[in-house]
């Protein structure tokens, strides 16, 4: 099955050694890590139905222990994938834009002092699927 | 109340199939002011419709790179899904057409998509 997951997890590897997790990262999970999740799926139509080249939009999330690395890790991804057109993983992306990148926090781990550091970003890809 | 579904419809102009997203007739009929001086005071204009027709015109917004010709009047040709009232829409539009004007729009995150507008001849 073609699909947006498997070029933006072949993009996420390939950017960082970071551990990469689809929807959640077990709770035994080391840092850093990155998170990524569809949230989201706009098909245009036109009056012959679905033009078969829809908007997947995803969150990544980066973790780390440290503000630097997260932020270096989260620059990474962003090089490796805003912009990006072409065939990859048997799916075809039309286009992709970083929409959004904000920073955030992980709530500390009881008897740490320190937060986790989180960097999450948005993506809108338009990729072509069968109709 | 009698309702019929957009889908389904497609159209090819001149050879070219169009992927459309809003298709739009538009019929109306000239008029001429016949107000005279003899007309009394505070009375409403008057109107007669003109000797002559208007062209029906067809306005198509749809997906893709490619204009429609526009050096010559070309055939329509509907093409429906289903049956209905649907098909005596489609039926009901002139086929004879000249495009009279056209866009193409190129926007960040979108599709390309372009617009035309056809002077449609009875027939």
């Amino acid at each position: 099955m073609a699909s947006p997951e498997k070029w933006l997890r072949e993009r996420l590897d390939s950017s960082t050694t970071a551990g990469v997790h689809p929807i959640l990262a077990m709770q035994n999970a080391s840092f850093p890590l990155v998170v990524y999740r569809r949230t989201g799926t706009r098909r245009e139509r036109g009056l012959t139905g679905n033009y078969g080249v829809p908007v997947a939009t995803f969150s990544v999330a980066i973790v780390s222990q440290t503000y630097s690395e997260a932020k270096d890790i989260a620059d990474s991804i962003r090089l490796s994938c805003d912009n990006f057109t072409g065939d990859s993983q048997g799916v075809k992306i039309v286009s992709t834009a970083l929409v959004s990148e904000q920073d955030n926090m992980e709530r500390p781990f009881e008897g740490q002092a320190k937060p986790l550091y989180r960097v999450d970003q948005v993506y809108e890809v338009r990729f072509v699927e069968t109709v | 109340m009698a309702y019929e579904s957009s889908q389904g419809i497609s159209f090819t102009f001149s050879g070219t199939k169009f992927t459309a997203n809003q298709i739009q007739m538009t019929r109306k009929v000239s008029e001429i002011d016949v107000t005279s001086l003899e007309s009394p005071s505070g009375s409403y204009r008057s109107y007669r419709n003109a000797p002559v027709l208007e062209s029906p015109e067809l306005k198509v917004e749809f997906v893709g790179i490619t204009l429609p010709q526009m050096t010559a009047t070309g055939q329509i040709t509907w093409s429906v899904d289903g049956s209905g009232s649907k098909a005596a829409f489609t039926a009901g539009i002139p086929t004879a057409a000249l495009c009279t004007s056209a866009d193409i729009t190129a926007q960040v995150g979108e599709l390309i998509k372009g617009s035309a507008t056809f002077r449609l001849t009875l027939n």
